[in-house]
């Protein structure tokens, strides 16, 4: 142990071993905060595409299906941005964990407010339509991306479930003939007792939601008829 | 020269090592006796190993004396980089961290204990505690006790070495000390 200060500048010495400068340690810490940041917009933004998926989908109409209530429930959960947000969410806290003072932090309090600070940003992208943009561009460019997820067109292309949604082709007084998301022709019948609800004009190119029974392999029977827009639910 | 950088505060030496490597052999010399009882008393390892080890660790702090922050305690600056660098080395050589503590040192950190005095008349009871506290408390729980009980470091000193909070210190002061009485009466040693 004598010798121990003397072998340790001695290797100082012979190995030119010098204190890592300040921008390096000043870098580091910036590099740290940055990636809070980002994995942080991640987070929202995950959080803001939830609250689109959430909000663009119909949730009333489990109750008239046959199936399993809480079964349809967890098919139209956002699945993949639920993942994604706390992936990054967990990533955010772990890299603020890293940085030099957060054990003097209240952690729990951070994580609240930073939350907060999160759905409330994620609430104003919904609102400037950017989470609905974002979707789309996934949508387009990515072609598993609309596989994993389940949006309003895949809820309303449930045939077999009674859902059933497209743009009207043609219409008589008792039937309409609608094309739907996958190019498919449907007969629609209609009786006195179908619900039209909301602003429905069925007219030539409207694009609509029917709730109802498929009779065959292209007919289907409408029980309610709403409009593809979200102001069909009130 | 010598006696007046003896003088200095760890503050100043640390900005003249900054100027100078030689001036770095005064922090040294300050803090290698207590580096050095620090990792004989949280580890087992060997007289050579602990030398080696606090070569690495005193190059280690040279080598990051510009991220020392002016906030902290210096001492808890360089023993977080001390524990820091035990644990990895620990973990590389996949060796099992076993403190290694006197009687003494057992009464500080069972302080609370009325008859303890009594117990570590006891040899065969001392035996028992001592294989208790070395071989089955965990880690996290074996570094605040010492850090607390043997070390005798303050709350806030503890948190800066461990880089923990304020209550995370305080949990494992409490189960550190109700495990060890657990697995006392676990193993029907009633001496204390």
């Amino acid at each position: 142990m004598k010798n121990l200060i003397k072998t340790t500048l001695d290797k100082i010495q012979k190995q030119e071993i010098k204190p890592k400068s300040k921008i390096y340690f000043y870098s580091k810490n910036i590099l740290l905060w940055f990636l809070f940041f980002i994995t942080f917009l991640f987070a929202t933004l995950a959080i803001a595409l939830i609250i689109f998926f959430i909000l663009d989908l119909d949730w009333d109409i489990y109750q008239h299906l046959n199936d399993s209530y809480i079964e349809n429930l967890l098919i139209a959960i956002p699945h993949l941005w639920l993942i994604l947000m706390l992936i990054f969410s967990l990533t955010s806290i772990y890299i603020f964990k890293k940085t030099k003072k957060a054990y003097k932090k209240n952690i729990i309090l951070f994580i609240s407010l930073t939350f907060l600070l999160s759905i409330i940003s994620a609430i104003f992208l919904y609102q400037t339509g950017l989470s609905q943009d974002i979707n789309n561009i996934f949508e387009k460019n990515i072609p598993q991306y609309t596989q994993i997820t389940h949006n309003k067109t895949d809820q309303w292309s449930q045939a077999n479930k009674g859902l059933l949604s497209g743009t009207i082709q043609q219409t008589n007084n008792y039937s309409i003939n609608i094309l739907d998301f996958s190019n498919k022709n449907w007969s629609i019948k209609i009786t006195p007792q179908t619900i039209v609800k909301g602003k429905v004009l069925l007219e030539i190119n409207e694009q609509i939601k029917i709730i109802g029974e498929k009779i065959n392999k292209n007919e289907f029977q409408a029980k309610e008829i709403r409009p593809w827009g979200k102001q069909g639910n009130h | 020269m010598q006696a007046k950088q003896q003088n200095l505060n760890d503050q100043e030496l640390v900005k003249l090592s900054l100027e100078s490597p030689y001036n770095f052999a005064y922090i040294m010399e300050r803090y290698q006796g207590k580096l050095n009882g620090y990792l004989r008393k949280i580890s087992n390892l060997s007289a050579d190993t602990r030398e080696d080890l606090l070569q690495e660790i005193f190059i280690k702090i040279y080598q990051n004396l510009n991220d020392y922050d002016k906030d902290l305690k210096f001492s808890s600056w360089i023993y977080r980089i001390t524990h820091n660098h035990l644990i990895d080395y620990i973990r590389k050589e996949k060796k099992k961290l076993k403190i290694s503590i006197d009687k003494h040192q057992l009464n500080q950190l069972l302080s609370h204990k009325k008859d303890i005095s009594k117990t570590l008349a006891n040899q065969e009871c001392w035996e028992k505690v001592k294989f208790i506290i070395e071989n089955k408390l965990k880690i996290k729980y074996k570094e605040v006790l010492i850090l607390r009980f043997i070390e005798e470091k303050s709350y806030s000193e503890i948190m800066d070495i461990l880089a923990l909070p304020k209550g995370t210190i305080a949990t494992r002061i409490k189960r550190g000390k109700k495990y060890i009485e657990k697995e006392l009466k676990k193993a029907n040693i009633l001496c204390l």
